[in-house]
């Protein structure tokens, strides 16, 4: 476990110094500096500039420099908001994110499961049919529009939910529900099929066959079995979630990280994007790895003690 | 039927009758009225796919849409830029079905050509999951050792990098390069899409080239381009098709999604992510700006979700229940 252990901590390490250095280096490659605007800024000025953020020195050393910061977590100055930095940006806008993140996917759990068990109970009959349409309709529709189509007849249709905004817990409702939509339905698949598939085991006889009520032997025997599957695709839902509160946020004028990486896109501002996005590939790395080791927690087949290449 | 009963049918009680040692009657014939046609893995798959009624409409929808896409534009009265500055916002009629949008544009004609952007990022998603995915899957896993390790440790690394994060930061770049932004849109994902397809193809090849035939290309000296792409990647071919089936709602999707937040293509083309775009800016007053390019890019993903989903039942021998 402990070898696993470090050998995941390594990679995860590896992943997040390539993408960094990867953006560090495009960024750079750039044919347009960041200060090049429409009206031409004069020479001393461009100068002072690229000396306050140290591209005046050669490349590798501001790779370095950039990299070390790095290290002590630091993500350097915003180059559009004179004196913001990056590290401030997340401060502000991750806990927003987070929040809303986690809501959606403890919806996703919440609803997904229970749905994908009443649709593998109810086999072929038309409560499956009803929730693997239901499920499909939820993977097919994107994120944006499904935005777009929720503030349409919950907010300016029925005006049951405020249609934007940040703060009360009616605000949250919208955004969350369409930020689950994706992972409710793929977790809802996954559950039906894979509550067949268990219900199919032996196992599953034997506790019938001791005379265990019906919800005794889905919820205490079967269930448990289904966790496990759920759990290995959260870490890519985890990260659907995320990528999908860019155009969330933004819709609904939330003021998480999500919204201000699309604004920091549209405004060109190099230093947010890339700070924005190491931290959020660092994080998601990191909930891979936690999901992992929930995975090995919870199947004790399962010890990582040898690990073969699949 | 087991050996044993054959031997037990002829007489009741094993008593031997001077018959029993007569010539055997010839029963091919009838035994193959009783197995029916023979059928091949894609007769059969193609069976089970008519059965499959979503499968079928998905297949419908594609065509209408390929359709669509193809003489759709050339049919309409309008072009996707030409502007009416006099009848902006019009509300759906007879002239415009869909509408126009803040420039007097017909929405119907910007939705249809909009389908050709989306289809587009379809094929040449599809084309450069075969061309890099199923090569670079295949020859990690025929050749093996050490090839395999890193071939496949790269993937794992960039499997961890959260795709369109690399496909947003990509196109941030190639835009501001100067790229064509469609080109662009084609390139970030020609270089994220291609590892699921890697991955799959390489579990296919590394237990099909134990097989049999394999061993015997390679007897009779077949070089190894030739067993990799004529025998063995064709046998992986349900599953190379089933994924990138799939593959191609996500990568519509993402151009879809680039164009939304502005990093797709530029006005004035329209894509279904920036029409949505757009529409969802005045969403308040003319709601159905936003509502055509919706269903339309939830109906393409629709279909081939559904398409891609009986493909799998049909072509995945281990689904079979």
């Amino acid at each position: 476990m402990l070898k696993y252990f470090i050998r995941r901590l390594l990679s995860m390490i590896l992943v997040v110094l390539i993408v960094a250095s990867a953006t560090f280096f495009l960024m750079r490659f750039l044919p347009s500096g960041p200060f090049s605007r429409e009206k031409a800024l004069p020479a001393a000025v461009v100068k002072n500039l690229e000396a306050r953020y140290h591209m005046d020195q050669p490349l590798w050393k501001q790779y370095l420099s950039y990299i070390g910061n790095l290290l002590h977590g630091d993500l350097g100055p915003s180059f559009k908001y004179k004196n913001r930095t990056v590290n401030s940006i997340i401060a502000d806008g991750f806990p927003v994110s987070a929040t809303l993140g986690a809501v959606a996917v403890a919806l996703a759990v919440l609803i997904g499961i229970p749905l994908g068990i009443w649709g593998a109970l109810r086999q072929n009959g038309w409560q499956d049919n009803f929730v693997m349409f239901l499920a499909l309709l939820g993977v097919s529709v994107p994120n944006f529009i499904m935005a777009v189509l929720l503030m349409l007849v919950f907010a300016l249709g029925l005006h049951l939910v405020p249609a934007a905004g940040w703060g009360s817990v009616k605000q949250v409702i919208l955004p969350a529900f369409t930020l689950a939509g994706y992972p409710i339905a793929f977790i809802a698949r996954l559950v039906r099929s894979s509550m067949l598939e268990v219900l199919r085991q032996e196992y599953i006889t034997t506790a019938r066959a001791k005379g265990l009520s019906e919800r005794l032997v889905i919820f205490r025997h079967a269930l448990r079995n289904i966790l496990i599957p759920v759990v290995t695709v959260l870490g890519p839902l985890i990260a659907a979630v995320f990528t999908g509160s860019f155009v969330v946020e933004k819709i609904f004028a939330i003021p998480g990280l999500g919204r201000y990486y699309v604004t920091s896109i549209n405004d060109r501002d190099y230093t947010t994007i890339c700070g924005v996005t190491i931290f959020y590939s660092a994080l998601l790395v990191f909930m891979n790895f936690l999901v992992d080791l929930t995975y090995a927690w919870l199947d004790p087949r399962i010890r990582y003690v040898e690990r073969k290449v699949s | 039927m087991s050996a044993q009963t054959q031997w037990q049918t002829p007489g009741e009680g094993h008593e031997l009758e001077a018959g029993a040692f007569g010539p055997t009657p010839s029963v091919t014939g009838s035994l193959q009225e009783i197995g029916g046609r023979p059928t091949t893995y894609w007769n059969d798959a193609i069976r089970r796919i008519r059965h499959n009624k979503l499968a079928v409409a998905g297949l419908w929808i594609i065509s209408f849409l390929l359709v669509v896409a193809v003489i759709g534009p050339m049919l309409s009265p309008y072009s996707y830029e030409q502007q009416d500055l006099n009848n902006t916002y019009q509300s759906p009629t007879l002239q415009h079905p869909f509408g126009t949008d803040q420039l007097g544009r017909d929405q119907l004609t910007r939705v249809m050509y909009g389908s050709r952007i989306s289809l587009a990022v379809g094929i040449v998603c599809a084309a450069l999951n075969f061309i890099i995915g199923v090569t670079y899957g295949g020859i990690a896993a025929y050749f093996g050792g050490k090839v395999d390790e890193i071939m496949m440790r790269i993937v794992d690394i960039l499997y961890g990098i959260p795709t369109l994060i690399i496909v947003i930061l990509l196109t941030v770049l190639f835009k501001d390069k100067g790229v064509n932004p469609l080109v662009n849109v084609f390139i970030a994902i020609g270089l994220t899409y291609w590892l699921p397809m890697a991955r799959i193809v390489r579990g296919e090849i590394l237990s099909l080239k134990e097989r049999e035939f394999a061993l015997a290309a390679k007897t009779i000296g077949a070089p190894n381009s030739r067993i990799l792409f004529r025998h063995l990647i064709p046998n992986a071919m349900g599953a190379i098709i089933v994924t990138v089936t799939l593959e191609i709602p996500s990568a519509i999707f993402t151009e879809a999604f680039l164009s939304y937040i502005g990093l797709g293509v530029s006005a004035p083309v329209a894509s279904w992510g920036s029409l949505a775009s757009d529409g969802t800016e005045a969403i308040r007053s003319f709601p159905y700006l936003v509502v055509f390019p919706a269903l339309a890019i939830s109906l393409t993903m629709f279909a081939f979700n559904f398409l891609g989903d009986g493909l799998r039942d049909a072509l995945d021998p281990r689904l079979r229940q």
